[in-house]
């Protein structure tokens, strides 16, 4: 997270030379980029030389899992000794590579929730010690949606660093103060750009805002802020018919935060941590007397939808989704966000 | 896509729904109906005769519907089940281990010439899916279009796994066969695919990192559990409030656990559809296990599952005789 | 070494007991759990101890047709035919489970068990699951 400076600098980065920006920086960052292994694009550490895929859609898991991994510790309590040993936050400084625009809006919705009355240390620590480099989308993929969610699939401003791709190379923009840091510590990589490149982005960035396949209007979200009207709305016996409840659409989410937390012990020693959760499980609301006030999928499916799209809103002024389009890619049973939004305000 | 045989098959389907609704011969009907993308499909539930419009049949209809007839999904209505050659097996196993009465379904039997699977289109054609406009059967290839070309691809290669060994054929269970020819005029396209066998010549710790190195991307979903049509227990043993056998952590070993007792207890029931396998959004190659499990079974017991409704699970019966290699 | 016996009580736990009570000698490397019948076992059980990298998991139940429950240890026999090829294809030595039929009268074989497991165990290289790399439940 970084301060915004609104005096925004233009330079070119050659294709052939992001290896060896990402070689020289290795040595002060930690760095994530998309790698594609089996099949999947996902961010991973980079390792000297490593190979990467910048030509990638979008990573299957989202990168929200740099900043509240599925599981965490938090403390470890040693009982010989009665001491309790709280985990070491991470200190070291990050950069992840690559990151596409619905998923930097999805840091921004999360950093309301973990900043909220009381700070969480985790996940904060991570963030503010993360430079996001963006790259903007040319291509939208054909489950994306995120420009009906205002996010600009072409530009974003609250990455450090936004990339467009100009083919052989990237124009490089500098949207904070770090991120022209970094620009005028490295000048080996970073040319001035020109005039005609400039414009070439602009006209590059704006036609990413066309040829989405799936979407909704903004108006058709309103209906939503009325709870009341929509809590017993049919939809929701009808999407439970065919939900299998599983965690796909909440963990693939690039919003979805929620964690449960568990001690366990060994010999000596305790451990607390954290791990997701997914308000589509039986478990998640169930309580040790046995009532579960969601006991039916049609409860928990209608969690799911409210929550991103009601109660989310009411309580942060956004809603809980960028349009990243990973649920709708692989719910199993093609439960799509879009199609609930429209079906509610046009059947 | 366009395909004649798919459109006159929905066609017949949707006649046959109708006649089922409008004479009450069953409560709903589960088919599916268009997905939000072109190469998706979804489950549906048909209540209602004005419903019936919506009903498809295409290649794309790879979800295996018999998974909502799991007591967990039912609500003691008679179901009509609109059914692929290969679902059949899972009803059959269904309808034998007691989670539906076979008086209460009414089976709909579909021609199927094999489903294609979206990501090996896309892997085989090197078209992504939202460029492709327009598709094209002949004989054996698929023509792929976009704007600027056209590209054939041999069918077979995009179909899923399981539409390889398939033989097309006309079950003895299902009350009712959509077909437009009685003639079954479909090559089996007897091509095995190896499973298991790459681990075969593997010694056991390359093994041991091989799934390993797979089960440590599981995200624990449960997504291949909840999918899948022989996972009917009414609280499985890793949801369990009663005893927490596997950590709620994701890690490695209790992932291993995990999977191998999914597969286990799915073993001798499990039909080999393939769901499991492909709702898994982080690729793991479950059906090596369910594959391996079933030739164990079958080595065993010659037993295969999902043939015949009054055959006794291995598992549900002995014999003294059996090998006994413990002593 | 440490191995895991889940004891069939009607039989091979007696059978342990009188193992003892007779003062023979068996490894220590053994910790016992007791179970109702051999066929109690799910293969969780057995999954779970090998994962937490235990070098041996050892089954004993009842001879066949001497069941407590009539047949529970036919129906044992079977399944773990069937999990012994499943660890093998997923990396563990089949050698790591080993089901014995032991009676309450035979404390000498409970000890020759234990001894036979462990002899076994000896003459595998292969390494079992990496030990504390789960959670601690
Ligand atoms: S991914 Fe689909 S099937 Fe799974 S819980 Fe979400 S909506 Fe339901
Ligand atoms: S709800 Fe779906 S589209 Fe929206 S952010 Fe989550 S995964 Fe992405
Ligand atoms: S309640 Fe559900 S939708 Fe909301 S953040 Fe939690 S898991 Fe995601
Ligand atoms: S579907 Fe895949 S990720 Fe989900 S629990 Fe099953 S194997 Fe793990
Ligand atoms: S284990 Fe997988 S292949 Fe077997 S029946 Fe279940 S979903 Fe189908
Ligand atoms: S009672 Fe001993 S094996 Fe069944």
């Amino acid at each position: 997270m970084s301060s915004n400076n609104p005096e925004t600098k233009y330079f070119l980065l050659k294709k052939s030379k992001v290896k060896d920006l990402l070689n020289t920086l290795y040595k002060e960052f930690e760095i994530f980029v998309p790698v594609e292994e089996e099949g999947m694009v996902n961010f991973k550490r980079y390792k000297l030389n490593n190979n990467f895929n910048m030509e990638f859609t979008n990573t299957l898991l989202p990168p929200k899992g740099l900043f509240l991994p599925q599981q965490e510790t938090l403390f470890t309590i040693n009982y010989k000794k009665e001491e309790l040993i709280e985990e070491n936050l991470e200190t070291s400084r990050r950069i992840i590579f690559g990151i596409r625009p619905c998923d930097s809006r999805s840091l921004t919705i999360l950093d309301e929730v973990f900043k909220e009355k009381s700070e969480d240390v985790y996940y904060l620590q991570k963030r503010n010690n993360t430079l996001l480099i963006g790259l903007g989308c040319s291509n939208p993929q054909i489950y994306c949606f995120c420009s009906s969610l205002e996010v600009d699939p072409g530009k974003d401003s609250s990455v450090d660093i936004f990339l467009t791709d100009l083919g052989e190379k990237y124009l490089v923009t500098a949207n904070t103060k770090e991120g022209q840091q970094l620009i005028k510590d490295l000048p080996v990589y970073f040319e001035k750009a020109g005039e005609e490149e400039i414009t070439r982005a602009l006209e590059i960035q704006s036609q990413a805002r066309e040829g989405f396949s799936v979407g909704f209007a903004k108006k058709d979200t309103e209906i939503f802020r009325d709870v009341e009207i929509i809590f017993e709305h049919p939809i929701w016996e009808e999407l439970a018919e065919t939900c299998l409840g599983c965690g796909i659409c909440t963990y693939l989410c690039s919003t979805c935060h929620c964690f449960d937390i568990a001690d366990e012990l060994a010999k000596n020693e305790g451990r607390r941590f954290r791990c997701w959760d997914s308000c589509q499980f039986f478990s998640f609301t169930n309580m040790t007397s046995g009532h579960n006030p969601r006991p039916n999928r049609k409860e928990r499916i209608r969690q799911r939808f409210l929550h991103k799209l009601s109660y989310f809103v009411s309580r942060y002024g956004s809603i809980a989704c960028v349009g990243c389009g990973r649920c709708l890619r692989n719910c199993p049973v093609d439960i799509d966000i879009t199609r609930v939004i429209g079906a509610i305000n046009h059947e | 896509m366009k395909n004649q045989t798919y459109i006159e098959l929905t066609d017949t389907l949707k006649q046959k729904i109708n006649q089922l609704l409008n004479e009450k011969v069953v409560d709903y009907v589960i088919g599916y109906e268009k997905g939000s993308l072109w190469f998706k499909t979804r489950p549906f539930m048909i209540r209602k005769q004005t419903e019936v419009e919506k009903v498809i049949w295409n290649r794309f209809c790879q979800f295996n519907l018999s998974t909502f007839l799991k007591p967990i999904s039912q609500r003691g209505e008679k179901i009509g089940i609109v059914a692929k050659k290969c679902d059949l097996k899972s009803i059959v196993e269904l309808i034998k281990n007691n989670q539906v009465k076979k008086e209460n379904l009414y089976i709909i039997q579909v021609a199927c010439d094999g489903v294609l699977n979206w990501q090996k289109l896309e892997n085989f054609s090197g078209i992504p899916v939202s460029k492709v406009i327009e598709i094209e059967e002949n004989a054996l290839n698929l023509v792929i279009k976009t704007s600027e070309s056209s590209i054939e691809v041999l069918k077979s290669d995009c179909l899923l796994d399981k539409c390889l060994v398939c033989d097309f054929q006309h079950s003895t269970y299902a009350d009712d066969f959509i077909s437009i020819s009685d003639e079954n005029n479909h090559e089996i396209r007897n091509q095995t695919i190896p499973y298991f066998e790459s681990l075969e010549d593997v010694d056991y710790e390359g093994r041991l990192e091989f799934w390993l190195k797979h089960f440590s991307r599981c995200l624990r979903c449960y997504a291949c559990r909840n999918v899948c049509p022989a996972c009917f227990c009414p609280t499985c043993m890793f949801d369990s409030q009663e005893g927490l056998w596997i950590s709620k952590e994701s890690k490695t070993p209790e992932n291993y656990v995990y999977h191998l007792t999914r597969a286990f207890h799915t073993a001798t029931l499990c039909v080999e559809c393939g769901e499991c396998e492909r709702v898994c959004p982080v690729n793991i190659p479950l059906m090596k296990l369910n594959k391996k499990l079933a030739k164990e079974v079958k080595d065993a017991f010659g037993y295969q599952a999902g043939l015949q409704v009054d055959e006794l699970s291995p598992f549900k019966t002995f014999c003294q005789e059996d090998t006994d290699e413990f002593k | 070494m440490e191995i895991v016996a889940f004891c069939c009580q009607w039989c091979s736990y007696a059978g342990a007991d009188l193992a003892g009570t007779s003062r023979l000698k068996y490894p220590a490397n053994i910790r016992i759990i007791k179970i109702p019948c051999s066929s109690r076992i799910n293969p969780t059980f057995i999954l779970k101890a090998l994962s937490k990298g235990v070098d041996g998991v050892m089954v004993a139940g009842c001879h066949p047709g001497d069941c407590h429950y009539s047949n529970g240890n036919y129906f044992t026999r079977r399944r773990l035919t069937v999990l012994k090829r499943l660890i093998e294809f997923c990396g563990i030595n089949p050698e790591r489970l080993q089901l014995y039929w032991i009676s309450a009268a035979e404390g000498g074989k409970f000890a020759e068990s234990v001894k036979d497991i462990i002899s076994r165990l000896e003459k595998i290289q292969d390494k079992p699951f990496p030990k504390n790399s789960g959670s601690s439940l």
